[in-house]
């Protein structure tokens, strides 16, 4: 019959609410970091995959200008990013400087031109937009430009580099999302506990509106507000934590910095929230199923 | 009064709890207006047969009326509904200790539908004053005699112009003297119309106190001739 000095009840009460945000939060955090990996691990994918460069070379029966027509062509195609007519003097001064920057094969090389006539023909240089920079569209890119202009010779790309990108990022995402799968669990297992322990303490008002005739959706209206409430809070507070995380990361990782733009953070932001909220009204509605259904008996 | 319709009427009802069947073959009726003590040792089965009545726990088997309620085919949704013609007045059924009376009474008001504050705050006024203790609106739980709080759960029943009151040893933790002002209280509603069920283990209560008895007893209800004859508007000598 000891009845808790309603001060202390009180107080009680504010504690809980405050941990539950504060438990929500960092969980949504670790989810938050992890999200953030995963969409950046697109972007760095696509970076990559954007980065894979063709050569065209084409036999001597063409001149500049026919191959200069071809890039335009060539430009113009679907899944094309870029085609850029390359004349021998780029191409001299590019293959001068890479054997300047090399230690090793290179150096013992003779740079010095044969009456000045540059020993490499005109070419094409392109790159593929991310989404075709997979062997099997390269594979028909070669195919069809090679029926198409039946003076191309040669068609160089490195196959090794277009199969590790896709083979291996393809790996990396399963593996992060693997660790966001087994994150989400422990957050709402984590997260479900916190909030059916703040509920117990809230059991008495559950079943004395049960016993006077309320309905179950009006006993539990206030409680999913305050979940609603509580999930928005601990995503703002995740997101805080978030921010600043990233900002060190784009300050002192150097390569990682072009990753996290606006759109991202826009994209985490919804992610968090949405997050937040969902596991904070599951959580709520599970624990107050469980005291709804608990009879008066079992309540203490 | 016996020829209108009984508020609640029980036929062949079974009662179990879980695996364990705690009782059988159960026949009686309520009228509007009766007063009746269901006795019996703590255990034998008396507040299984009042959770069936407030929907609590189901019939297992035979029929049951309730406030107007089939509970042989009730449907959960409907429970509120049949609770709001039930006042419960349970031992353990306590006020919300971290407010007010009158707010313990405008929680009860709001999530039964209520949406007038004025219109609230007469009936809560209405029902206190019906059990004598319009002064102590603002005060807490704690601030009030085990008597008056047994006494505030009664206005809290009477909200909602209950047909039926549900009341499990409404006296159990009062002494004597308070327990007959409640006993007071509780026939005075009755006469008011409300049929009052009340469980007791109190044998002597029915002795004083004008009523009829149900008595629980190895997994059967039966039906025993009351003494007493009990006036709450007279005054009284037994005591």
């Amino acid at each position: 019959m000891a009845k808790a000095n309603p001060a202390n009840r009180k107080g009680g009460l504010q504690t809980s609410f405050v941990s539950i945000v504060v438990t929500v939060a960092l969980m949504l955090t670790l989810l938050g970091l992890v999200i953030a990996i995963v969409l950046s691990v697109g972007t760095l994918k696509q970076n990559v995959k954007e980065q894979i460069q063709i050569d065209l070379f084409f036999d001597a029966t063409l001149n500049a200008d026919d191959i200069r027509q071809i890039a335009d062509d060539i430009a113009a195609l679907e899944g094309i990013r870029r085609a850029e007519f390359i004349t021998p003097e780029r191409a001299w001064e590019e293959f001068e400087k890479i054997s300047k920057d090399s230690k090793d094969s290179l150096k013992s090389f003779d740079l010095s031109l044969i009456d000045d006539v540059i020993p490499i023909p005109p070419s094409i240089n392109l790159s593929p937009t991310a989404e075709f920079a997979t062997l099997e569209s390269v594979d028909k890119l070669e195919h069809d430009l090679k029926q198409r202009y039946p003076q191309l010779e040669e068609f160089n790309v490195s196959r090794d580099t277009l199969r590790d990108v896709n083979l291996g990022f393809d790996k990396l995402i399963y593996l992060v999302l693997l660790i966001a799968a087994l994150l989400l669990v422990i957050t709402f297992a984590l997260i479900n506990n916190t909030i059916r322990l703040a509920l117990y303490s809230q059991r008495f008002i559950i079943k004395t509106q049960q016993l006077v005739g309320a309905t179950s959706a009006f006993i539990r209206k206030p409680f999913l507000v305050q979940a609603i409430v509580q999930g928005i809070l601990a995503a703002l507070v995740a997101m805080g934590l978030l921010f600043a995380i990233l900002y060190l990361i784009n300050n002192y990782l150097q390569d990682l910095s072009g990753l996290i733009d606006f759109m991202l953070m826009l994209k985490l932001l919804a992610l968090v929230i949405l997050l937040g909220v969902v596991i904070c009204l599951l959580a709520t509605n599970w624990a107050l199923g469980k005291y709804l259904r608990m009879s008066l008996d079992d309540l203490y | 009064m016996e020829s209108t319709e009984p508020i609640v009427a029980v036929k062949k009802g079974w009662i179990a709890q879980g695996e364990h069947t705690v009782l059988i073959d159960v026949n009686f009726s309520i009228h509007p207006g009766q007063f009746v003590f269901l006795i019996g040792k703590t255990g034998s089965g008396k507040s299984s047969l009042l959770k069936m009545l407030y929907g609590a726990l189901a019939l297992s088997d035979g029929e049951a009326h309730a406030v107007g309620f089939d509970l042989t085919s009730l449907k959960s949704k409907q429970i509120p509904f049949l609770r709001r013609n039930i006042g419960i007045v349970f031992q353990d059924f306590q006020l919300l200790g971290d407010r007010t009376v009158m707010d313990n009474l405008l929680f009860v008001l709001r999530a039964t539908g209520w949406k007038t504050k004025r219109e609230m705050t007469a009936r809560a006024l209405e029902v206190l004053e019906l059990v004598g203790l319009k002064d102590c609106t603002y005060k807490k739980p704690h601030q009030l005699s085990g008597g008056e709080q047994q006494r505030v759960v009664i206005a809290r029943a009477l909200l909602n112009n209950p047909k039926l009151i549900l009341a499990d040893e409404p006296t159990g933790n009062l002494d004597p003297e308070t327990s007959k002002d409640i006993m007071k209280l509780l026939m005075a509603i009755s006469m008011e119309g409300t049929a009052v069920l009340m469980a007791t283990h109190d044998f002597t209560l029915f002795e004083h106190f004008n009523g009829r008895v149900l008595k629980v007893e190895n997994n059967k209800v039966e039906e025993l001739n009351a003494i007493g004859n009990f006036n709450p508007f007279e005054d009284s000598k037994i005591f």
